[in-house]
């Protein structure tokens, strides 16, 4: 008996699957089992870790023991970084490094390490960090104070700025700029006495406003009397944050139409001055969802298949995800959606995950999840078609791992030499890992089916349905709504025994959260893909719906006389 | 009958889903001496001990079947009895994405409503983690706890409470919470409350959630108020695409059958001129009587409809026109469509999420 697809195209197709029992290799299953007994005696390395075969892991492996410490900043982990300008950047905390943020500035690894996550660090001179409370901050660049941009005049103002910036950024690199340079920061000399008058006239304008734009005439750069170079000088000066803040100052005191602003405006024009002269950071964990957003918002989102955060939060719940769940899943998503269910499952049941090709490219959680490979191996496993579709005689015959390699008894083993020894051992584990996934995939019995491929659906679902189990969840993801609606007719179509599915979108719309100007932004990302669900049931051979019994029995009692 | 683990065989006293319909699902307890009635038959209970979970099982008479399935938090809000407007998958599980909910967490909910997102929440922080839920209204709140018993969710605390008046505290409990959901009517009279109840010790997240924008507004102010940081206000859309095939219908195919039709009506008057002269010629006697005789004239329109039909079948009909034809009729060619619901959930609530930093 096997659970391989049988061939289409006879007059009457035969149903493609067992549809009463679950699929279950019974003979193949028994020899595993005497083979696992084997690797159990044969065990060639005395009280070594079930997994490993390490003698210096635990010999009684409990995920548990590994799952993380999410509370505080550790050294030789990867963190999230977040930035005044709401960008953010993973950085991996080695120790007595020095890691730098580019125009926010540098900062030493061990000033960070031991403060609890979510801590807000100022830069001052020399790559030195001080704590500070992040609320302010957090304040500052939250995007409640606004989203969206709907003052065109004021984006033009910007980027007329910007502009002549760049412009003179690249002068500056000529020499002949160096006694201007020095006649400003002269200049800086002198006005640095007068902070405190400074200050007030800052506040002064702070305090003055309009209640709308009907003054406010577009004057382009020659609106802001401070210039570029000026900026650059005072940026030259040191990285602190101080800095900083004096820039967004001399700004705001040297702008000509600011009092001419709304207030709303005024919020507007500082947060943009803040984003990009403000000196601070933030310390994240990076918990699966900041990766999945860290992802979405840096990388390349085709490499993760555009799963948004609400797509991704939707097949979480609807697979129902839980500890001590045994899921099969496909995960092109550069291992996201595997991260995300680890998260979830906490340490208890595991992950199969199959794939194209003969290794899975998980590199997002591997990279950066944190967890040690050995807590990955134990909840992760991954098998490819090949190994996954042929029955286990195939694989024992042919597959690299176990097809050219015997057992050997301990004291035989004892008796190699020590480089044969520890070769022999690799592929002992190689050997073992193999047959311990391919009694887990044939057992089958599976709690969900989660796929998220650019395989054409319906030919995946023909050969994994088979093993997942009675009324457990099965969640589809694609980019495409067209490629789930072709599987919803498959399935209709091939008699494939998935029930109730159909194909859910689900969008997030944000809002400009801000009390008396609340609206939905103007601008969001598009895409985020669709979920097709359904559940996985044991259909009977011949049943008649009601209403098309009775039409039949009707007319075979007018027929007969 | 737990929501907790997944069984392969239903037995005597377990809570069963039977599916219906798509769109229903009622919840049973399996008993072998009762049966379920459904308009596609009756189904014995003991027919359904010693069944796998996800068998289809035929009714009494063979004719009509439905679906028995296991239990799950999601299946359970399609099919719950409402006690008030409940929070649906799209949102819940958005929610707890944002919130950050994951086992071990502890959690706050108020008010319990229909349960219908404590079910999830129970589900998501499992056995190491903990909800404090409550309600202020008698008669939904013991409903709930009957049903949460009834349901074997154990790591949650259900209060009979008005938050927004009374608070969060509950005696000899240490809530300690880091994720707190917020369905009330003011849910601004409930966050300054909040502060003796959450961890300080990390990070904890907030969600509000309200129908209307001028509670958005007012829970806003509060949560600024309140030191909350971060605020963040969004609606989740959501839609179900139904699939549906749509007959490809080419215009070299219409024009082909207006240049058939147009042929056959030359032609059907040509057989109507012959067959009218072929009677003035031969009986001119009966045709007056037919003028005359009702009887007679019925029948002549009878036969003359016949042909109609005759002709229909014979014509050429690429479209299927006139007749019954199935989506999906092998016969023709097809496309696969999708179209929403005929009517959808334009909106729910606002979610506003804002958070609260460790004490510094």
């Amino acid at each position: 008996m096997t659970d391989t697809v049988p061939s289409n195209g006879s007059s009457d197709p035969q149903p493609a699957f067992n549809l009463q029992n679950p699929v279950i290799e019974t003979e193949g299953l028994a020899k595993l089992d005497t083979i696992l007994d084997q690797i159990a005696a044969f065990n060639p390395v005395s009280a070594p870790n079930e997994l490993t075969g390490n003698p210096d892991e635990p010999r009684n492996f409990d995920p548990k023991l590994y799952l993380k410490n999410i509370t505080h900043i550790k050294e030789n982990e990867w963190v999230l970084v977040r930035l005044p300008s709401q960008g953010s950047k993973l950085v991996e905390l080695k120790k007595d490094r020095v890691v730098s943020l580019g125009k926010f500035g540098n900062f030493q690894v061990n000033q960070i390490l031991g403060y609890k996550f979510g801590q807000t660090f100022e830069v001052m001179d020399n790559d030195n960090v001080k704590p500070v409370d992040g609320r302010p901050v957090f304040d500052e660049i939250s995007a409640s104070i606004g989203g969206g941009g709907d003052d065109e005049e004021e984006e033009e103002e910007e980027e007329e700025i910007e502009v002549e910036q760049q412009q003179q950024q690249q002068k500056q690199q000529g020499k002949q700029q160096a006694n201007e340079n020095q006649e400003i920061a002269n200049q800086l000399q002198n006005s640095a006495d007068q902070t405190n008058k400074d200050k007030a006239d800052i506040i002064e304008k702070l305090m003055k406003f309009s209640e709308d734009n009907s003054n406010l005439v577009d004057l382009g750069a020659k609106v802001q009397t401070l210039s570029t170079l000026e900026i650059e000088a005072m940026k030259k000066q040191s990285y602190s944050s101080e800095t900083g803040r004096k820039i967004i100052e001399s700004i705001i005191n040297q702008h000509g139409n600011f009092d001419k602003k709304t207030k709303y405006s005024q919020a507007k024009y500082l947060r943009r001055k803040r984003e990009k002269y403000s000196r601070f950071f933030i310390i994240e964990y990076i918990s699966a969802k900041e990766l999945l957003n860290y992802y979405i918002d840096n990388k390349d989102i085709r490499k993760s298949l555009d799963l948004s955060e609400e797509s991704m939060a939707y097949i979480l719940n609807l697979a129902n995800v839980r500890p001590g769940g045994r899921y099969l899943i496909m995960d092109e998503s550069l291992g996201l959606l595997t991260y995300c269910m680890l998260e979830r499952m906490n340490g208890q049941g595991e992950i199969v995950v199959v794939s194209e090709n003969e290794h899975v490219n998980l590199t997002a959680l591997e990279r950066y999840s944190n967890y040690p490979p050995v807590y990955i191996n134990k909840m992760v496993k991954t098998i490819d078609f090949l190994q996954f579709i042929s029955p286990i005689d195939d694989i024992l015959a042919s597959d690299e791992a176990c097809a050219f390699f015997k057992p050997l008894p301990k004291d035989e083993v004892d008796k190699l030499s020590k480089t044969k020894k520890a070769r022999y051992v690799k592929k002992f584990s190689n050997y073992s890992d193999l047959i311990k996934i391919l009694k887990t995939c044939k057992s089958g019995n599976f709690d969900g089916l989660i796929l998220l491929t650019t395989l054409y659906i319906p030919s995946v679902l023909e050969s994994l349905i088979g093993k997942v189990g009675g009324s457990r969840s099965v969640v589809i993801y694609s980019q495409f709504k067209e490629l789930l609606v072709e599987t919803f007719h498959a399935i209709a179509n091939q008699n494939i025994p998935i029930l109730g599915a159909s194909v859910y979108e689900t969008r997030a719309r944000s809002y400009q959260a801000v009390p008396g100007k609340i609206h939905p932004v103007m601008t969001s990302r598009g895409g985020g893909g669709y979920v097709m669900w359904g559940t996985r049931v044991f259909q009977l051979e011949k049943v008649e719906a009601v209403g098309k019994g009775n039409k039949k029995k009707k007319q075979k009692m007018e027929s007969s006389p | 009958m737990s929501f907790k683990n997944y069984k392969d065989f239903i037995e005597e006293g377990d809570l069963v889903f039977a599916w219906i319909s798509r769109g229903m699902i009622k919840p049973i307890h399996v008993d072998s001496t009762q049966c379920l009635n459904t308009r596609y038959g009756t189904f014995n209970h003991s027919s359904m001990v010693g069944q796998r979970y996800g068998s289809q099982i035929a009714s009494k008479t063979g004719y009509g079947f439905i679906y028995l399935l296991h239990p799950t938090p999601e299946l359970w809000t399609v099919s719950l009895p409402h006690r008030t407007q409940i929070v649906y998958s799209p949102d819940s599980s958005y929610i707890t994405q944002k919130l950050n909910i994951l086992p071990g967490s502890r959690v706050i909910e108020a008010g319990t409503g229909s349960g219908s997102f404590t079910h999830s929440l129970s589900r998501t922080i499992s056995d190491t983690g903990k909800l404090f839920t409550y309600e202020f209204h008698e008669v939904r709140y013991q409903k709930a706890l009957e049903e949460f018993q009834d349901h074997g969710l154990k790591n949650l605390q259900l209060t009979h409470r008005d938050v927004c008046k009374n608070g969060f505290e509950i005696e000899g409990e240490v809530i300690n919470a880091n994720a707190i959901f917020l369905d009330l009517p003011a849910p601004w009279s409930a966050i300054p409350n909040l502060d003796k109840v959450i961890n300080k010790g990390m990070k904890t997240t907030i969600c509000c959630f309200s129908p209307c924008i001028e509670q958005v507004e007012k829970t806003i102010h509060e949560l600024h108020k309140q030191n909350w940081t971060s605020i963040e206000t969004v609606e989740i859309n959501h839609r179900k695409w139904e699939s549906h095939k749509n007959m490809v219908r080419k215009l070299d195919d219409v024009i082909a059958r207006l240049k058939d039709i147009q042929q056959r009506k030359r032609e059907g008057v040509e057989k109507l001129r012959k067959a009218r002269d072929e009677r003035l010629n031969k009986r001119p006697a009966e045709e007056e009587m037919e003028n005359d005789d009702g009887e007679k004239k019925v029948k002549t329109q009878n036969n003359y409809k016949k042909d109609v039909n005759v002709e229909k079948s014979q014509s050429f009909n690429p479209f299927g026109k006139g007749l019954r034809i199935k989506q999906g009729d092998p016969n023709f060619e097809w496309k696969n469509v999708s179209k929403d619901e005929s009517e959808i959930k334009s909106h729910t609530s606002f979610l506003t999420f804002a958070f609260k930093l460790p004490e510094f």
